[in-house]
């Protein structure tokens, strides 16, 4: 569903990398964790992926197309929520998601069912009529969640979507993920929080400066540590070294 | 193409806080005077401007021969055309380098002249508001000195519509080409370099109209001094002379013609600024996305700095510090100081060569 190989990026010319010669595979119906410490090349990767930055070096391919030779069919492909979701603060919440259902093309009954949907799961129904601006930032995350599942993409990448959320909303997205997974589609999500990606991710892959250090699953990461390690005392271990 | 009206249709919602005036004003019926006062503000300022451009314009044409009423004519389209650049720069550096939207609009299966042409036609808008001001009280006044009748009317509305593109477009094209070799993190910088050249040119303009009116000549006799340099301005930017004789020869084959040369050129600029727009939109979009890892350590001297402070001492040092290293606020707070005297002045700086 999403390869990213030999993928390299500086945003210095013939400076430090700071995504160095990347190679992920992430397979469909799976919850991809990505891990690293502040700075390490999440980010930096996801916005690569989704056509926000260009890399130097590589090709990313998300459902068999190539990002930089076919964008709109892999933005097509893509469900994309990013940390601080910049939303129209001067577009009611309905008029928002509208906007890209219909840049999707998604058909009218379709779109209701859906949109009617995620806004009850998320518990943002009866907010839908008010202005972005007067949301908090969880409602914020839900809302471009929401907007992100109108295609029910099969590809929804989420970049640190625990930050600022309250543990019922945590909750909601969690759920929210094991069931986009279930329908066979892929999530691909960075964290700093271990706990989630502990328990929701079928594989992890811990970034540092740049570099993918270590990538399986906490199975695999724990018989390359020991059998008792924690992803938190295996995630200190890699990359505090 | 059905991309495009979704994306325009949410740019004018958010850009003109239609919904939030929907919400305020209608839904909510809460703070209803504002929009009263806004219109009394606009009427009064833009009817007290176009009352003046009208006065001036028809003065002057009331006191010139016909044959140089065309002349007369294509100085206010220069003119509206001059500050149609300047607004429309505005407009598009602040839907380019200012707008949010761009991180969530990219990521969308949206191809790059669909944003592009979304965004230039929000800032066309605005671009009518000025010639609203500025060139239909001379249409007004051009009227009733020269009658336009039924075809001299519509070739008019056709030119004022046509009057902004452009000079829009050519600030598109700058705006996309310096975005992509500034990058908007640097947009302060860009903001202050603008704003400075703007005032610079302003100052210029300012210069040539005081030496323009200083000395007995009266405006006719000031025209006729000044026909070549009218006519140079319009032989370097032709479109001038198409608006301006779209209109004067309207009826007539040559009327017609210039008319024709006016949409060709406009649609060739938007044509231009999408092309332009569609190759370094990305680049420059990206440009301003990237951020470098330099990081600089405290060094000793620095360290030594952090001492304690009383309270007030401070917030002072903060508020300065914030000041100094927001060019925009420094920009604000002196140039006022400078500009003052300077255009004070003028008449005296102006005026030196023509009293001899």
């Amino acid at each position: 569903m999403l390869s990213i190989r030999n993928v390299s990026k500086s945003y210095v010319k013939d400076g430090v990398n700071v995504v160095d010669n990347l190679n992920l595979e992430v397979a469909p119906g799976e919850i991809f964790g990505f891990l690293g410490p502040n700075g390490a090349g999440k980010t930096t990767t996801i916005k690569m992926t989704v056509g926000l930055l260009k890399q130097d070096k590589g090709s990313i391919t998300v459902n068999g197309h190539d990002t930089r030779q076919n964008p709109l069919a892999a933005k097509s492909s893509i469900g994309y929520v990013p940390d601080n979701p910049d939303l129209y603060d001067k577009l009611r919440a309905f008029e928002y998601i509208n906007f890209v259902a219909d840049v999707y093309g998604i058909e009218t009954s379709v779109r209701q069912q859906r949109l009617l949907r995620l806004a009850r799961m998320f518990e943002i129904h009866d907010a839908l009529s008010d202005l972005i601006g007067s949301f908090s930032h969880g409602m914020k995350q839900k809302l471009a969640l929401t907007a992100a599942l109108m295609h029910a993409p099969p590809l929804l990448i989420l970049d640190e979507p625990m930050v600022g959320l309250d543990p019922r909303s945590a909750h909601l997205f969690k759920e929210l993920m094991n069931e986009h997974c279930s329908q066979g589609k892929t999530v691909f999500f960075s964290t700093h929080i271990l706990d989630v990606a502990e328990r929701l991710c079928h594989r992890v892959g811990i970034l540092r400066r740049g570099r993918l250090i270590t990538c399986g699953t906490m199975e695999e990461l724990r018989q390359a540590a020991t059998a008792e390690s924690s992803l938190e005392s295996i995630f200190l271990g890699l990359t505090e070294k | 193409m059905k991309r495009f009206w979704c994306l325009l249709k949410v740019t004018v919602l958010n850009y003109f806080h239609i919904s939030v005036m929907q919400e305020t004003y209608i839904e909510q019926r809460q703070r209803q005077w504002e929009p009263l006062l806004f219109g009394v503000a606009i009427v009064a300022g833009a009817g007290s401007v176009g009352g003046l451009v009208f006065v001036a314009a028809r003065s002057l044409l009331g006191s010139l021969p016909p044959q140089f009423a065309e002349l007369a004519l294509m100085m206010f389209v220069l003119a509206t055309q001059f500050m149609a650049l300047g607004f429309g720069l505005a407009s598009l550096i602040s839907l380019f380098y200012f707008s949010a939207d761009l991180s969530v609009l990219v990521p969308l299966p949206l191809k790059a002249w669909t944003i592009l042409a979304a965004k230039f036609v929000v800032a066309a808008i605005t671009e009518y508001l000025p010639p609203l001001v500025l060139f239909l009280p001379v249409l007004i006044a051009y009227n009733q000195r020269l009658p336009l009748g039924l075809w001299g009317t519509l070739s008019a509305l056709a030119v004022f519509l046509l009057l902004p593109l452009i000079p829009l477009s050519l600030a598109g094209v700058a705006t996309l080409t310096i975005m992509r070799g500034v990058g908007r993190r640097h947009r302060d910088t860009l903001i202050v370099v603008a704003s400075l050249l703007s005032i610079a040119g302003i100052l210029a303009l300012q210069y040539f109209f005081q030496s323009l009116t200083i000395g007995n000549l009266d405006v006719g006799e000031v025209l006729q001094g000044r026909i070549d340099l009218v006519a140079r301005m319009g032989s370097m930017f032709p479109p001038s002379v198409w608006a301006t004789r779209a209109i004067s020869r309207a009826g007539e084959p040559d009327g017609l013609f210039n008319l024709l040369f006016l949409i060709l050129a406009s649609s060739a600029a938007v044509g231009v600024f999408l092309l332009v727009g569609q190759r370094v939109f990305y680049g420059g979009l990206i440009g301003g996305e990237e951020r470098s890892r330099q990081r600089t350590a405290l060094d000793a001297k620095a360290l030594s700095q952090a001492v304690q402070k009383p309270a007030l001492t401070a917030l002072v040092l903060r508020e300065v510090r914030l000041f100094m290293r927001m060019p925009i606020w420094v920009l604000n707070g002196f140039l006022a100081i400078v500009i003052v005297p300077l255009t004070a002045l003028f008449p005296a700086f102006a005026g030196g060569g023509t009293r001899g």
